[in-house]
């Protein structure tokens, strides 16, 4: 590792006080690996004629992993960082550091993380059967994935420098409607499977083919190749980043300096608390571009997909636990510096709580709907009515765990974080990897639960099961509120997240 | 004349740390204290606890005769606050905080003129629309000045006000103080600069790892001899 960016790694492991989380971290490195291989011997079980079916579908896995591998870094301004930006401005930070930087954490994307056990997984099965030389198509798809994951870091941090100005945000803009234009296009004539058929993607599936299948030398060239278009990517990444963080931008600045239209004052205490906390959400860079990529892209691929019911009852919660990441984790954090000031107004900790879980259920619950509307659009009928409820219910229900989970640990363990810069978070980097793994793993475990209710075909069941779900969540809330309101914890809050 | 504020024997302690340790305060109305020391020395820790930011973890502390711990919202009607860091919320403007300030604190029709007032007057008029994350840090100062200053409180609390502030808003600052006392209220300044604290305060109060180490008219820490006695009662 570079000796800065090898610095800075320590730093930031020596600021996490707690063993626990250390032991925490160190255990949640292991669970992706744990999955993966659970995922592996489970497929083996699945029937001759799906596994042909997933093993077809497998170049389309990899091209959808090589467009998230470009969205999520695009989305988050170039990645994410283990420093806020502003915390470094004093020291020579170089862009290789930098940019290593936001290669290392790209696994603190909870989408990452699911989709490269999802390319590892199945991998495995569309090489054939489970040998030692599953071994070699597995090394094919990690240089794959590590390949896709450089490039989408170079290219985000490229289109990062182009965006710092007017002229190049308008280009962008452009270059996207035109491809979204040409999709559609793709989509309309018919020759979508066509145009998959022929991605590139499959090169890297015969690459692992090759390595299974004994083809040594086919394996060894194919897999240099990529190995050598990784190290030239970190090349170009490097200097992308250099010349980013090298350009004026124009864009904070203006925005910040823009006045804002004066609202109307609202009837209630509560309204006024609401309407800050929307518009600290809203005027927020990165937690809009979140919001965005939530709303379009889970429903956009569900749609693509023309996923079934009983795949689509698992896709909510994953998408409830992407909003909560958000700002969920640390709900406390939008009020920043004003919190000080905020606690000395009468009244305000009664109505904050309230406000802060009602913004969340919010934008959670919008990206829920949106990914299950933009399924639902081309779904296959479903096959019983238990399927709809279950689906529903499901996204409800994650819905209410990531929120009670949210506003919990945003008192347990707030963080400041001024959430203005595209590459803000509202944890550290170590924070964020422990939350996803733990709302992934509570909100796909409930799903799941969902999906056997679905498949037993009694649209009732699933209202069953989501009691206990609705109570839990409640119950947790009930608690949590009681912790805010009493004035150590809240003063602990208040002062953590202002930074006072 | 009746105190406004009445701390007794105050203790505040984060885990093993103990930022300020058993002292008394009473601050009369019309009257001004200046709390200075050195970093480190307890003064935002005592003006968070007053403002009821933070409980005290030992003691009792009043505001008008009202218990800060036993009726906090009542307590909190009385207290205007400006934070020693931050204190605006980054995404919403000097207008929407002011929105937000009136509702909550019950301000009748009538708050609209009051807020362009102390806008005008600390310069920050044309900035009411703006969204406060933009705000240099005398700006934010001379915001947070406002918001404390807004509904007349019967107890000023200000952190830090003059740090980073130009003339004008320093200017503008004293003006609200001195409007503030002859209302009756009084007034706590917690500064790190001793001619301003001098000028905004009738005493001063010395603190050093969370106790008073001196108390005296604010007028003896003027000048060299003031500072060299300052000087002396820190180290």
């Amino acid at each position: 590792m570079h000796p800065q960016l090898s610095a800075l790694v320590s730093l930031r492991w020596h600021m996490i006080r707690e063993p626990r989380v250390r032991w925490g971290l160190v255990l949640l490195s292991l669970v992706p690996l744990a999955f993966c291989a659970l995922g592996i011997f489970a497929l083996q079980l699945v029937p001759d004629d799906e596994a042909f079916n997933i093993s077809v579908a497998t170049p389309t896995l990899y091209l959808g992993f090589a467009l998230l591998a470009v969205i999520a870094p695009l989305a988050a301004g170039g990645g994410y960082e283990l420093y806020p930006s502003e915390e470094l401005v004093a020291y020579p930070v170089k862009p290789r550091t930098v940019f290593r930087g936001t290669l290392m954490l790209a696994p603190a994307n909870l989408a990452w993380t699911l989709n490269v056990a999802a390319v590892i997984i199945v991998t495995s099965l569309a090489v054939g059967n489970l040998t030692w030389l599953t071994l070699l198509a597995l090394l094919s798809a990690l240089a794959y994935i590590t390949m896709v994951t450089v490039f989408g870091q170079a290219f985000a941090w490229w289109i990062v420098g182009i965006r710092q100005s007017r002229n190049g945000r308008l280009a962008t803009w452009a270059v996207a409607g035109v491809c979204v234009l040409a999709v559609l296009v793709i989509v309309r004539l018919g020759l979508a499977f066509d145009a998959l058929d022929a991605a590139p993607t499959r090169l890297a599936l015969l690459n692992a083919i090759d390595g299974h299948e004994s083809r040594y030398v086919e394996w060894l060239v194919g897999i240099s190749v990529m190995v050598f278009a990784t190290a030239a990517l970190l090349h170009i990444g490097v200097r992308a980043t250099a010349w980013s963080l090298r350009r004026p931008g124009d864009h904070a600045h203006a925005r910040s300096s823009r006045p804002v239209p004066r609202r109307t004052n609202k009837r209630s205490k509560f309204g006024e608390v609401l309407a800050v906390d929307r518009a600290s959400v809203w005027r927020s860079l990165p937690l809009r571009r979140g919001i965005v990529v939530l709303l379009l892209l889970p429903g956009a691929v569900a749609a693509a997909a023309g996923m079934p019911w009983q795949s689509l009852i698992l896709l909510p919660g994953l998408v409830a636990a992407g909003a909560g990441l958000l700002f969920g984790i640390n709900a406390f954090a939008l009020d920043a510096g004003g919190a000080t000031w905020l606690a000395t107004l009468p009244g305000w900790p009664r109505y904050a709580f309230a406000s802060k879980m009602v913004v969340l259920t919010e934008i959670a619950l919008l990206a829920v709907g949106s990914a299950l509307l933009g399924g639902a659009l081309r779904a296959p009928p479903p096959r019983s009515t238990a399927e709809v409820t279950a689906a529903i219910l499901a996204a409800l229900a994650c819905t209410s765990l990531v929120v009670a989970s949210g506003m919990k640990a945003s008192l347990r363990n707030p963080h400041r974080a001024e959430l203005a810069g595209t590459r803000d978070t509202p944890a550290p980097p170590g924070v964020m990897a422990l939350h996803s793994i733990r709302l992934a793993v509570l909100t796909t475990f409930v799903s799941l639960l969902f999906s056997g209710a679905a498949a037993s075909g009694v649209w009732w069941i699933p209202f069953v099961l989501a009691v206990p779900v609705f109570a839990w969540s409640g119950l947790n809330l009930i608690e949590a509120e009681r912790a805010w309101l009493h004035p150590h914890v809240r003063g602990f809050v208040v002062t953590t997240v202002s930074g006072g | 004349m009746s105190a406004v504020v009445e701390a007794r024997a105050l203790t505040v302690s984060f885990g093993a740390v103990t930022a300020v340790e058993g002292f008394d305060l009473s601050v009369a109305s019309g009257a001004s204290l200046a709390l200075v020391g050195r970093n480190g020395a307890g003064k935002s820790t005592t003006l968070k606890v007053l403002a009821g930011v933070l409980p005290p973890t030992t003691g009792s502390v009043s505001v008008a005769g009202i218990d800060v711990v036993a009726h906090p919202d009542r307590a909190k009607d009385k207290v205007g606050y400006c934070p020693d860091v931050g204190g605006l919320i980054p995404r919403a403007t000097p207008w929407e905080h002011l929105q937000l300030a009136a509702k909550m604190r019950g301000m009748g029709a009538g708050w609209e003129a009051r807020a362009e007032d102390l806008l005008d007057r600390f310069d920050l008029i044309r900035e009411a629309d703006r969204v406060t994350s933009g705000f240099s840090h005398g700006m934010g100062r001379r915001m947070s000045v406002v918001l404390a200053a807004f509904h007349s409180p019967e107890l000023l609390l200000l952190d830090e006000p003059f740090d980073g502030v130009d003339p004008m808003g320093v200017e503008a600052t004293l003006d609200v103080i001195r409007e503030l006392r002859l209302a009756g209220g009084a007034v706590l300044v917690s500064t790190h600069l001793l001619e301003l604290a001098v000028k905004a305060c009738d005493e001063a109060v010395v603190l050093r790892r969370g106790q008073v180490v001196a108390a005296a008219p604010a007028a003896e820490l003027s000048g060299e001899a003031g500072a060299q006695r300052y000087r002396a009662l820190l180290s």
